[in-house]
């Protein structure tokens, strides 16, 4: 009998118990923010939030090529290295948009739409010079792309909201041009030594080229 | 005249018979003689990368890793906002979108090693899938990563059958994933377990947490 009491006092208290826990209140409420410091206007957001499928696209194809010259019957390491590399790259660059977006106030909801399964434009190529080639045709459309950001982000006019974003086009401008620029510089540089070497040096040209790649030489 | 037609007609007989077999030798022989041919079998696939059943596991799972990048990237940005601004879960989903990217490179890299290649659009799970809630408050999202982290494991465990027990045998599969996979998971989920029960346990019965969850997101800032 006393058992029986002491199991039904169990059951009660552990009843109780769960019953507490199935009120846990984990939401927290909303706070009223002040939002004019929000200036960001429509047009700019839109542009900037595409920008970030864009690098991704970019990084995804970098990711192919690498995926490529890494495979037994290409063996190209060092151009596998590289793209590896710049595969990488692109995603940082993606995650430092995403950032500015958040500094500015930006991303409080529908995150989702931001990354939409971004696939590689291709994913084979016929020898390493044509990989550069594309790389380089790559790296010139997320230019234009940037600057079409920054020409946007200056007269977003057409809206009604006149709000030239001279610091968003400054840090485009600065940080992400400047090295747009310089990685097309250096891409154009390898195509134009690699190209050179294959008119009549093929197959060893590109083997001779990939082994610089691999060891980190400037070529 | 009889004897030397009677010679070459038999080794041309022996040649073609020895070509014929899978080896990257007898390619090379045809190749280099008149005859001419390709040497498709001089490639690095062997053992369990001859099953193209395993090929595209191994591809299915290096694209959820960069799904799954890309899906901790997007809840380490939610928590980044100036609404939420929990900058603890933002730099843990961040790490895991790091890491999660890392590994598919590794996969893939892995796939170069044995002779096979990569195919970024071959995935086995439901496109239903894909469409996860990012928008998340801070108990749900540490028990979506836990969840996440589970998957990833599982994955790693099947292949790691099929390269054991159900399929055929291949030490060098089951040990990269040995090295290189199941142990890293084990930690990550010990980790994200004990946050869920954690941040279960600060919040409790109280009717506002939002002491205990910013306390507990400036121990994530510093833990991580």
């Amino acid at each position: 009998m006393f058992k029986l009491a002491l199991l039904g006092v169990a059951v009660l208290f552990t009843a109780s118990q769960n019953g507490v826990q199935g009120k846990m209140t984990c939401k927290l409420p909303q706070v009223v923010i002040p939002d004019d410091w929000i200036t960001m206007v429509d047009p700019c957001v839109k542009k900037m939030k595409e920008q970030v499928q864009e690098e991704l696209t970019a990084a995804m194809t970098y990711f192919a090529m690498g995926a490529h010259f890494s495979k037994d019957t290409v063996n190209r390491p060092g151009f596998a290295k590289i793209f590896f590399e710049s595969a990488s790259e692109e995603r940082d660059h993606a995650i430092k948009i995403i950032g500015y977006l958040l500094m500015r106030g930006g991303l409080t909801k529908d995150i989702a739409q931001l990354i939409r399964d971004p696939q590689p434009l291709s994913e084979t190529w016929a020898d390493g010079l044509s990989a550069l080639k594309d790389a380089l045709k790559l790296e010139a459309h997320v230019t234009r792309k940037i600057r079409d950001i920054a020409s946007t982000c200056e007269e977003p006019g057409r809206d009604g909201q006149d709000f030239n974003d001279y610091h968003l086009v400054d840090y485009l401008t600065g940080d992400f041009l400047t090295e747009q620029y310089e990685g097309q510089r250096d891409l154009a540089g390898k195509i134009s030594n690699l190209g050179k070497m294959l008119e009549s040096h093929g197959a060893l040209g590109e083997f001779l080229f990939d082994k610089k790649l691999l060891n980190g030489n400037s070529v | 005249m009889s004897i030397k037609l009677f010679i070459i007609c038999m080794t041309s007989v022996f040649c073609v018979g020895y070509v014929s077999g899978d080896y990257c030798y007898n390619d090379v022989v045809g190749a280099c003689s008149p005859v001419g041919g390709e040497v498709q079998n001089c490639n690095a696939r062997y053992g369990a990368f001859k099953s193209d059943e395993l090929l595209a596991n191994v591809q299915n799972y290096a694209n959820t890793h960069i799904l799954r990048s890309f899906q901790f990237l997007l809840m380490s940005s939610h928590f980044g906002n100036y609404e939420k601004n929990r900058a603890g879960f933002e730099k843990l989903y961040r790490k895991m979108s790091d890491q999660t990217w890392e590994k598919a490179i590794d996969l893939v890299k892995f796939m170069g090693k044995r002779g096979a290649h990569m195919n970024f659009r071959y995935r086995k799970e439901e496109i239903k899938e894909r469409q996860m809630e990012y928008e998340l408050y801070e108990l749900a999202s540490m028990a979506k990563a836990l969840d996440m982290q589970k998957g990833l494991a599982e994955g790693a465990h099947f292949l790691h059958g099929e390269v054991t027990r159900r399929k055929e045998h291949d030490a060098e599969v089951a040990s990269f994933l040995e090295n290189n996979f199941v142990h890293q998971h084990s930690e990550i989920i010990r980790e994200l377990s004990g946050y869920t029960n954690d941040i279960k346990q600060l919040i409790g019965n109280q009717p506002d947490p939002s002491l205990s969850l910013y306390l507990f997101d400036e121990y994530l800032q510093k833990a991580i």
